[in-house]
Formats: structure tokens, C-alpha cells, sequence
């Protein structure tokens, strides 16, 4: 019996998680009665649409202990790009916007890889770079579409789920049968875990850390493109301070800001947590400047209690050695 | 024998040489930018121009002086334009109950922001970037809940336009003050026991506390430092405009640490210095002023700072292997 016990407090431990998200959707039904409908499921899931797909990429990069502050910026250039070029065509225009996105991470790929920058400092950089280069391309203006098909990209359905929500759960699934059972994935967490070690191992870590800025970047491009189709319109200054809410998210699920440890599973419950959290605060009416204070509370309380816990591991990992 | 003398001599000079040019190419190119934007524009080179740089930077530089301290503890605070902001809201709020009341408010807030940055980061030991970032936020939030959102106006009060507005002996009063901060810092810095401190902590954490420096005090001071040098600036700040709106302090961090870091202060910690900062303060106000007079749209100034940052730090990291090898 006793054991028993030992074992339910552990799941719980384990999934804490899964148990703030039910919990979360038990006070938001209560206190909106049209909540518990699979509609409304799908809703919230459509709502963190943007900030879940950029969080893979942003976990796979936290996972090899460097972090990427560009990906707002990079967004944000990308739906720029893509509606500037919408005159040459719906292919063309998504595919440049796209790529020119992708080409962030691999600018940002390089200069910490080649140059030996700090990632912070790059990444900060960059950030700047594209969020003016993309001002000056608009004008600083918003820039409406003229391509109505590029619309169901975000607004579309099959079968009754949205097309967006479809593309979440793929790129979900992609990153944790890349994160679990490639070389690549494998990797990430020993370059992590010690770099020392994971080059003595024979892991080429500057290709790895190059590719896990592009993929970083790359994801931080599908969700411009996701943001701008479902509001049709492009402006260089969206998403401020997206870059730390989805580190926060990714942090919330358990990958830890030190590397070699987490997952894209945990980073998607951090999503919905937060992207929960923030629909409870618009249904209880809170104001906006509360609503601010508070996300940067709860982000303050988990970047703590990682430092927390990864010192007692470190603590109880120096214990076992002796 | 002759020979093989002068032979060496000629390497031993360009190895001078090159170690000259490699230590003080931030100068060079200092004189470099200043020559090309004299000839560019008639305008650089005229008193009320540089009396503008000058009324420009002020509030730069003194921040730039705490930031210095924090990056040279291997740090970077994120938050230094919210608790810019917080300072300057409360500052102004205050100015009803007397001038001394509000300065001391506002020093009071920087302190404990910094305070609050420190205790997360030396006690805690948690990631500086997210910290500073999640305190960004709060800061920020709180100055826009105390002040409405509103669009804040300073009394004019004689005591407080006076350090914005008036001249001592030709220059701006501002000027004296970012002067003096600059050699606070440096005595601090560079001759004291505590600068030392900050110095080893930086350079390696682990090595300082085992040569007996509390080295989590070292960079819990090093924040505290920098959030009171921050209220002093923010002082200025409220001083110098007419207006204070939250949004307006946030540009100043990224400017903030790109001033540092072209200076040649090391983000790895540990190295750099305040002359280096104002250097780097000299250089960027200049570049500021220059894309200004060359009609360069605000647009492109910012990705134009931004790729300065970066080719900086690039330059500072291609210098120090050359260093090696020279």
C-alpha cells in the first residue's frame, strides 16, 4: 500500500504539468461556462499556435545549451518579405519569406560558430539587424496581402481541425522522433550535457550547433508565416518579447537553461500553460498592465526554480561520486 | 652578426607595431571616423553640434559606466532601460511632495531593482539573460501601473531643469557630472580592492572563491551598482525632457551595451575597463551624430547599430587570437 503511494506521488511529480493544465481548464470551465466544448479545446490550441511552433526549435537549441533572442525578429522579417513579395506570385513570395527567415539562423549559425561570439550578443544583434531591416522595407507600415489563398494557411481547416493546429502537432511530432531516435537528437543532449566530452565522443559540434540555429530560425519563420495569414497583414514590429516568452515556455516544460536536459513534450505543456494563463487573465478582466507584471513574474518564479533544482542536482550528483 | 641584429630589430619592431595596432585600433579608427565625417559634412565640426552630442549622451554614458561593471563581472543586465524608466516615472510622480523626496525615491528604486537583479543572479545563481529579461518585463509593467500609461510631465522647477538645461563654463552641466561618474568609476575599478575583486570574480568565478572572494556578494553588488548609477542617469534624464513616457527609455539598452562592447569590454567577463568605455561612448556618439547629418532614415540607423555590435565583438574576438600569436 505503502509503496503504492510512494509510486501516485511520484506520477504526480513526474506529470505536475498535466495536472496544472487540468486543473486550468476545470477553473476556466467554471468560470466560462462555454468552455468545455472540443471548439473551444481547439481554440486554445489555435491560440498558441505561433509561440508552440517556434518553441521546437527554441527547445532543440536550449537543449544544446545555447539560446537564440532573434526569433521575434525573425518572424516578424519573414511576413515582411513574404507580403512585399506577394506580386511575384503565392510560391515564390512563401518561399522567399521562408528562406529569407532560415537565412537568420544561418548568419546567426555562423557568427557563433565561426566567429566565437557569444550567442547572446549575436542573436541580440541580429534581432536588431531584421527588425530594422524590416521597418525600413515597409516603410514602417503595415503591409496588407493581396493573395486571398495564402489565408488558408492559418485560417483554413481539414476535416474540422484547423490546418494550423495540423501543422503544430507535425512539427510536434518531428521534433520528438528527431529528439528520441536520430543521431542528430541524440546528440543535441550529450553536446548539452558537456561539450568536452561530447567532442572526445567524436560529435562534430559546430556543424550540430549550426544546424540547431537554422532549424531554430527556420521554426521562427513557419510561425511568421502562420501569424501573417491568419491576420493577412505584415508589420516589422510584431511579436516584441516573444523570444522570452517562449523561452519561458520551453523552461516552464522543463528544459533547463543550463542544457542537456528537456524536451519538445514538456515544451508544449509550457505553451499551453502559459497561453492558459493568459486566457484566464482575459476572462477574470484583468487589466493589461497586471497582465504584463504577472507574465514577468511567473517567468522570474520558473527561471528560479530551475536554478534551484538544477543546483540540488548537482548537489546530490557530487554526493553519489563520493 | 651586424646583420642578424638588424634583422631582429626589424621584427622586434613590427611585432611593436602590430601589438600597437591590434591594442589601439579602437583610437584609429576613432580618428579615421572623425576625419571622413568632417570631410562629409560641413556641419560635424561646429560647437553647437558637438554641445548636442554631448546633451545626447550624457544619460548613455553614465549608464554605460554600471553596465561596464556588470559586464565586466560576467554578467549583462537586460533590464537597465525599465529600471531607467521606473526611476524617471517615480522621480516625476514625487516632484509634488519637494525635489529631495523625489531624488531620493528614485535612487531608492534603482537600488532595490538592482537589488533584485543581484539577489537572483549572485545568490541564486540563476541564468543572468532570463532574469534581467523577466525583470525587464516587471519593471517595466510596474512604471506603466504607477504612471497610467500616461504621458508624464516634469514640474519645472528650478533646481531640476537646472542640471538639464544649463551651461558651466561653456559646457553643459551634464557634462561635469557624466565626467566625474566616469572617474568615480575608474578610481573604483581600476585602484580599489573591490574593483580587483570584480575583476578575478569575473574572469573565473570558481578560482576567486577559492582565493576567498565571496564571489556571489561581488556580482550582487556589481547589479546594485549599476541599478543606483542607472537612477542617477534617470535623474537626467527627467531633467533633460519635458516629457517622460515609459516607451521612450527602452531604446537605450541596446545603445547601452553596444557602447561597452565596442569599447573592447568582453562579454566573457573579466576584461575591460572604463577608458575603454568612453571610447566606445565617443565612437557610437559619433556615429550616432554622423548617420543623423547624413539624413540616414531611423529605420536603417537601427539595423546599421546593430550590425556595429555585432562587427565589434567579431573585431574584439579576431584581436584577442591575434594577440595570442603576436
Amino acid at each position: 500500500m505503502n509503496k503504492l503511494w510512494q509510486k501516485t506521488i511520484n506520477f504526480i511529480i513526474a506529470q505536475k504539468l498535466l495536472f496544472i493544465i487540468i486543473l486550468m481548464i476545470m477553473v476556466l470551465s467554471i468560470a466560462d461556462r462555454s468552455f468545455l466544448t472540443i471548439r473551444s479545446i481547439l481554440s486554445i490550441f489555435d491560440h498558441v499556435i505561433i509561440n508552440g511552433v517556434m518553441a521546437v526549435g527554441m527547445t532543440i537549441l536550449l537543449i544544446s545549451g545555447s539560446f537564440d533572442l532573434s526569433v521575434g525578429g525573425v518572424m516578424a522579417f519573414t511576413g515582411v518579405v513574404t507580403f512585399l513579395l506577394q506580386p511575384y506570385g503565392l510560391f515564390i513570395s512563401t518561399l522567399c519569406g521562408l528562406l529569407a527567415g532560415t537565412f537568420v539562423g544561418v548568419l546567426n549559425g555562423l557568427l557563433v560558430v565561426k566567429g566565437r561570439i557569444n550567442a547572446f550578443i549575436v542573436t541580440l544583434g541580429t534581432m536588431i539587424i531584421f527588425r530594422g531591416l524590416g521597418l525600413g522595407l515597409s516603410d514602417s507600415t503595415p503591409i496588407k496581402g493581396r493573395i486571398p489563398s495564402f489565408q488558408l494557411l492559418g485560417r483554413g481547416s481539414i476535416l474540422g481541425i484547423p490546418n494550423s493546429v495540423v501543422i503544430l502537432i507535425i512539427i510536434y511530432v518531428l521534433g520528438w522522433y528527431v529528439l528520441k531516435y536520430t543521431k542528430f537528437g541524440r546528440d543535441d543532449y550529450a553536446i548539452g550535457g558537456n561539450v568536452l566530452s561530447a567532442r572526445l565522443a567524436g560529435i562534430n559540434i559546430n556543424l550540430n550547433t549550426f544546424f540547431y540555429f537554422v532549424f531554430c530560425s527556420f521554426t521562427a519563420a513557419l510561425a511568421g508565416l502562420l501569424y501573417c495569414s491568419r491576420v493577412n497583414t505584415a508589420s516589422a514590429i510584431f511579436g516584441p518579447g516573444i523570444e522570452l516568452y517562449i523561452i519561458a515556455a520551453a523552461v516552464l516544460g522543463g528544459t533547463s537553461l543550463f542544457g542537456g536536459k528537456g524536451g519538445v513534450i514538456g515544451t508544449i505543456q509550457g505553451v499551453l500553460i502559459l497561453g492558459m494563463l493568459e486566457r484566464v487573465m482575459v476572462i477574470f478582466n484583468v487589466n493589461v498592465n497586471y497582465q504584463t507584471l504577472s507574465r514577468g513574474l511567473v517567468i522570474l518564479a520558473v527561471v528560479v526554480t530551475d536554478a534551484l533544482v538544477s543546483r540540488r542536482e548537482r548537489i546530490l550528483l557530487v554526493r553519489r561520486e563520493v | 652578426m651586424i646583420e642578424v641584429s638588424i634583422k631582429t630589430t626589424r621584427i622586434e619592431l613590427k611585432k611593436i607595431f602590430l601589438r600597437f595596432f591590434y591594442n589601439q585600433a579602437m583610437i584609429i579608427f576613432l580618428i579615421v571616423l572623425f576625419t571622413t565625417l568632417s570631410i562629409a559634412s560641413g556641419s560635424f565640426l561646429t560647437i553647437d553640434n558637438w554641445l548636442n552630442i554631448i546633451r545626447q549622451t550624457t544619460v548613455l554614458g553614465i549608464m554605460a559606466c554600471g553596465m561596464t561593471v556588470v559586464i565586466i563581472g560576467k554578467g549583462v543586465d537586460l533590464s537597465a532601460a525599465a529600471i531607467l524608466a521606473l526611476c524617471a516615472v517615480v522621480n516625476v510622480m514625487l516632484q509634488p511632495y519637494g525635489y529631495p523626496v523625489a531624488i531620493t525615491a528614485a535612487i531608492l528604486t534603482g537600488i532595490v531593482c538592482g537589488l533584485v537583479n543581484g539577489f537572483l543572479i549572485g545568490k541564486i545563481k540563476a541564468n543572468f539573460i532570463i532574469v534581467t529579461l523577466g525583470t525587464q518585463i516587471l519593471f517595466t509593467a510596474t512604471a506603466l501601473i504607477i504612471s497610467g500609461g500616461r504621458n508624464l510631465s516634469s514640474r519645472p522647477e528650478r533646481i531640476f531643469s537646472y542640471v538639464g538645461a544649463e551651461n558651466l563654463l561653456g559646457l553643459p552641466l551634464m557634462f561635469y557630472i557624466l565626467a566625474l561618474s566616469f572617474i568615480v568609476f575608474g578610481i573604483i575599478l581600476h585602484k580599489s580592492a573591490s574593483g580587483r575583486r570584480l575583476f578575478a570574480t569575473g574572469l573565473n568565478d570558481k578560482a576567486a572563491l577559492v582565493a576567498g572572494i565571496n564571489s556571489s556578494n561581488v556580482i550582487m553588488g556589481s547589479y546594485i551598482v549599476n541599478g543606483f548609477i542607472i537612477a542617477v542617469s534617470s535623474i537626467i534624464l527627467a531633467s533633460r525632457l519635458p516629457r517622460i513616457r515609459v516607451g521612450t527609455a527602452s531604446e537605450y539598452l541596446f545603445d547601452v551595451i553596444t557602447v561597452v562592447v565596442l569599447g573592447g569590454t568582453a562579454l566573457s567577463g573579466g576584461v575591460g575597463g572604463i577608458y575603454k568605455t568612453a571610447i566606445g561612448l565617443l565612437i557610437f556618439a559619433i556615429i550616432r551624430n554622423g548617420m543623423s547629418l547624413l539624413a540616414i532614415p531611423y529605420e536603417y540607423q537601427q539595423a546599421i547599430k546593430g550590425a556595429i555590435l555585432i562587427l565589434a565583438v567579431l573585431y574584439d574576438e579576431f584581436n584577442r587570437r591575434k594577440r595570442l600569436l603576436y
